[in-house]
């Protein structure tokens, strides 16, 4: 039915379309040179190859040419930046460390992501001649278009000696992108290949022991509790998020039954899982709605343990509308900033010291793979110098609750340390939702069994053995 | 003009005289084209205009934004071979649409297509290369394995589109209600898989995807980029051919684009509409399949993420409405696409790890949006102030021109 004439009239479309390509290309851009004609370009490498040779050369002249201008006039000098940006650039990363964070959300987010951001401008005043190059949002559902070993190729050919990697999403390809790129070291955030042995020799773990400051949010939030009733916004299932969520459970009890003198069991501690570390729309539950549906259940404190800052922001809502909510948010020193008067103060990430450490040890040729797990600095938690946790109080506290909640604090600093009379509440008997046993009446759980929320970690050769973490008995919500 | 008409004037056309096309006739034909060519190249023009505006207001010099674009796809090999690993997909799910769209039938369930699609091939990897002992007792080798892969991906895509057809067909539900309905299930369904635990989540990870795939399920490579796999390229070829052959020689085609003008007439005129609703419907969601297991085969990411689409199939009806539903514009149209997106990242790094100029980070969309939104609003213009051929005297080419209306 469409014979030759149809097939000619293709042909000519095609031709028509590499020809305005050109045309269009061509007439919109002043740089000859570097007009790229998509489709030619991709087909023919070998004129493409061509093309780059003599704009290398173009380049070269010309970067050359606009230095002696720069040299005799000051005023061409902006110009003369944008060309040689590049050579600079090639220049700072010979003099100085440059190193790539990659971020799972946005760097803004008030959050998990802005606290790794802050923390590489921290190494950036504090390393001389270093610079960060970060790349945020980089998930499957923002970033379709790339993957880890793309954007760690980039990041090397733009000099980055050190990859910062800072989220648990990136715990197999870190590996994977790390044996490809042996000469660059990788810092797997919140990670522990290290742990087991099974990394490469160029990948380090850092965390934060975020248990201390979890088991303080949990304090504050059963100290202002009126209903009995907490809600947690879990992200999603691991053994990170289930350590935290029964820190802030261990914390919220004690303090219960220390100083409110009530009965711990008759206090209500529900989680709810969105499924993801922050909201994609239609992958994951919306942060929002769980928090409305939590205060709706009657809970009146909201903590959050998710990247960013819904948890807070619905309270504020609440609030506003009259009702007594409070809310404790996550990650990022500034997250009480959403809503002063409502927050119950925030447990956050300091990574600064970490990050300069290892990229100092790096500079100096003497940083060797560890599974770091950093305590906070009992001497003054919140000395951004020193600590890798912290808690700032919000607003939402009154001086008595200040003043009870240093006293706690003090106690797990005692406890921390081992000193007599500390408090440390990974103590058993404590048992699993399932009814198992994870502590012994009396007994301490080790660093490793607290990290993975197992009772078999111990002895255990490679991940996969180890049970799959579970919650503490009495919180309500799924292990699984 | 009413396709019937068309089908009439056929035999007219093929009984013309052989050397019919003189050059008088061609020179005609590119003059009536004209406009119908030059629509979407305004439109692009019109969009670089708005987009070099928003870039100046960003403060980012536009001149280096495009030497960017062009660093992140075209400038070397390496850069290359990856636009052409995020093209494949892309590529492939649009010309599986190109069937529906013809027809009328707004496939936005194409997103939760491409996702079953990834879980199809994924399942086929646990089928078949994951287990010590295959549970069917077969051992396929590697392209066994792999063929394996992409009829999974295939079926259990079609079977996805399947869904949203017969809901049309037999519940009356309208199939972009269907579509969006089922994309969220699928996405849900996908998140089961890998998350909190979930079947597919190997034991003691902590990220949100399955094991990566063995050595056997692993796509071969070019030597020089291990990013890229000839293999996909391959299959989007021949599926190129297909819809091409489809929308061009068969007649079926023709009743697909009769059931795009009017399915009730195409009804009365003897066109089967319901069979061909579920025909192209399975047939976009078998090539939106084959889409998904690029994804998850992929080199570099083998395994199936938490998002194994990430948008690529509503990125797919934009390039399917840009390319005004011609199978033959498909590679360019999603070609382009690519390249915004992946330069459009390099733009939002380079001027970030350069410049220190924070770009937003939804610069990419804004890009793609802008360029789709001016070019269909050039078609709104050239209708109204050329109104394609097909509204004048009859003329053979207006087919052609037809697929350009928009």
């Amino acid at each position: 039915m469409f014979k030759k004439r149809t097939l000619i009239g293709l042909v000519l479309i095609l031709a028509l379309v590499l020809v305005l390509a050109l045309a269009a290309c061509g007439g919109d851009d002043d740089d000859e040179d570097k007009t790229p004609t998509p489709e030619a370009a991709a087909e023919e490498e070998a004129a493409a190859e061509e093309e780059a040779v003599t704009e290398e050369a173009a380049a070269e002249e010309e970067a050359e040419a606009e230095e002696e201008v720069a040299a005799e006039e000051e005023a061409a000098e902006e110009e003369a930046e944008v060309a040689e940006g590049e050579a600079e650039e090639e220049v700072a990363a010979e003099e100085g460390l440059t190193f790539g964070v990659v971020l799972v959300g946005p760097k803004d987010d008030h959050g998990w992501s802005q606290a790794h951001y802050d923390a590489g401008l921290y190494v950036e005043e504090n390393l001389p001649g270093s610079k960060m190059i970060a790349l945020e949002s980089m998930n499957s559902a923002d970033r379709p278009e790339t993957t880890l070993e793309q954007v760690a190729e980039d990041m090397v050919s733009q000099g980055a000696k050190v990859i910062i990697t800072t989220s648990a999403d990136f715990e197999v390809d870190t590996a994977v992108v790390a044996a490809l790129y042996p000469d660059v070291t990788f810092i797997h955030i919140s990670g522990d290949d290290v742990y087991w042995g099974i990394a490469p020799a160029n990948v380090g773990n850092i965390m934060g022991q975020m248990e201390y400051g979890k088991m303080i949010a949990g304090c504050a939030a059963a100290l202002k509790t009126e209903t009995g009733s907490i809600g947690y916004v879990g992200p999603l299932i691991d053994p990170e998020t289930t350590r935290l969520v029964n820190s802030v459970y261990l914390g919220a009890r004690y303090c219960y039954e220390t100083y409110r003198e009530m009965d711990p069991a008759e206090l209500k501690f529900t989680v709810t899982w969105i499924g993801f570390w922050f909201n994609i729309p239609g992958v994951t539950l919306d942060p929002t709605e769980v928090s409305n549906a939590m205060l709706d259940d009657g809970a009146d404190v909201l903590i959050s343990g998710i990247d960013t800052t819904e948890a807070i922001v619905v309270a504020s809502q609440r609030a506003a509308e009259g009702e007594a909510v409070w809310a404790i948010p996550y990650d990022y020193k500034g997250a009480c900033e959403e809503a002063q008067d409502i927050c119950l103060g925030v447990p956050y990430f300091n990574w600064g010291p970490a990050y300069l450490g290892a990229l100092q040890a790096i500079q100096d040729g003497t940083w060797k793979p560890a599974w770091d797990w950093n305590p906070p600095d009992w001497d003054d938690i919140n000395n951004p110098e020193t600590t890798a946790v912290g808690y700032i109080y919000g607003d939402g506290l009154t001086d008595e609750n200040k003043t009870t909640l240093d006293e706690f604090i003090a106690a797990l600093a005692a406890g921390a340390k081992g000193e007599e009379g500390g408090l440390n509440l990974f103590v058993g008997p404590l048992n699993f939702q399932d009814g198992s046993v994870f502590l012994e009446d009396g007994q301490v759980a080790t660093p490793a069994e607290i990290w993975f929320m197992a009772n078999n970690v111990e002895g255990a050769e490679d991940p996969e053995t180890v049970n799959p973490p579970q919650l503490l008995e009495g919180v309500e919500g799924a292990s699984e | 003009m009413t396709t019937p008409a068309n089908t009439t004037q056929r035999p007219a056309s093929q009984s013309a005289p052989p050397g019919g096309l003189s050059r008088s006739m061609i020179w005609r034909w590119v003059l009536d084209m004209l406009p119908a060519m030059l629509t979407p190249f305004l439109g692009i023009l019109a969009a670089l205009v708005i987009i070099v505006l928003i870039l100046e207001w960003q403060g980012a010099d536009p001149q280096v934004a495009w030497d960017y674009l062009y660093e992140g796809t075209l400038e070397d090999n390496i850069r290359r071979a990856d636009l052409v690993a995020y093209w494949m997909p892309l590529a492939v799910t649009s010309l599986g649409l190109v069937l529906t769209y013809t027809a009328g039938l707004w496939n936005i369930g194409v997103e939760g297509q491409l996702i079953m699609g990834a879980i199809g091939a994924t399942w086929a990897v646990r089928l078949f290369a994951e287990s010590d002992s295959p549970p069917l007792g077969l051992d396929l080798g590697r392209d066994g394995v792999l063929v394996m892969c992409f009829v999974f991906a295939a079926l259990t895509a079609a079977f996805w589109a399947l869904i949203a057809a017969v809901l049309k067909t037999r519940g009356g539900v309208n199939e972009i209600f269907g579509g969006v309905a089922l994309n969220f299930i699928a996405q849900t369904f996908n998140m089961y898989l890998v998350s909190n635990g979930g079947p597919w989540q190997p034991t003691g990870s902590r990220a949100t995807e399955t094991a990566r795939f063995p050595e056997n399920a692993r796509l071969p490579t070019f030597q020089d980029y291990r990013r890229l796999s000839p293999t996909t390229i391959y299959v989007t070829v021949g599926v190129f051919v297909v819809v091409v052959l489809i929308m061009y020689v068969s007649k079926w085609g023709l009743q697909l684009r009769a059931m795009g003008k009017n399915q009730h007439s195409a009804f009365l005129l003897g066109v089967r509409t319901e069979r061909n609703v579920v025909l192209s419907m399975a047939l976009c969601g078998a090539m939106a399949g084959l889409g998904g297991a690029y994804r998850v085969l992929a080199p570099d990411v083998s395994k199936l993420t938490a998002a194994p689409s990430g948008g690529i199939g509503f990125l797919a009806i934009l390039v399917v409405l840009l390319a005004s539903m011609s199978a033959v514009l498909i590679p360019f149209v999603s070609f382009v696409f690519a390249v915004l997106s992946k330069g459009g990242q390099r733009i939002e790094s380079g001027f970030q790890w350069d410049y220190d100029i924070v770009l937003d980070r939804s610069l990419v969309r804004v890009l793609q949006s802008t360029v789709v939104l001016m070019v269909v609003l050039a078609f709104g213009a050239r209708n109204r102030f050329f109104p394609p051929r097909s509204a004048q005297p009859p003329v053979d080419d207006d087919t052609n021109g037809d697929t350009n209306d928009g």
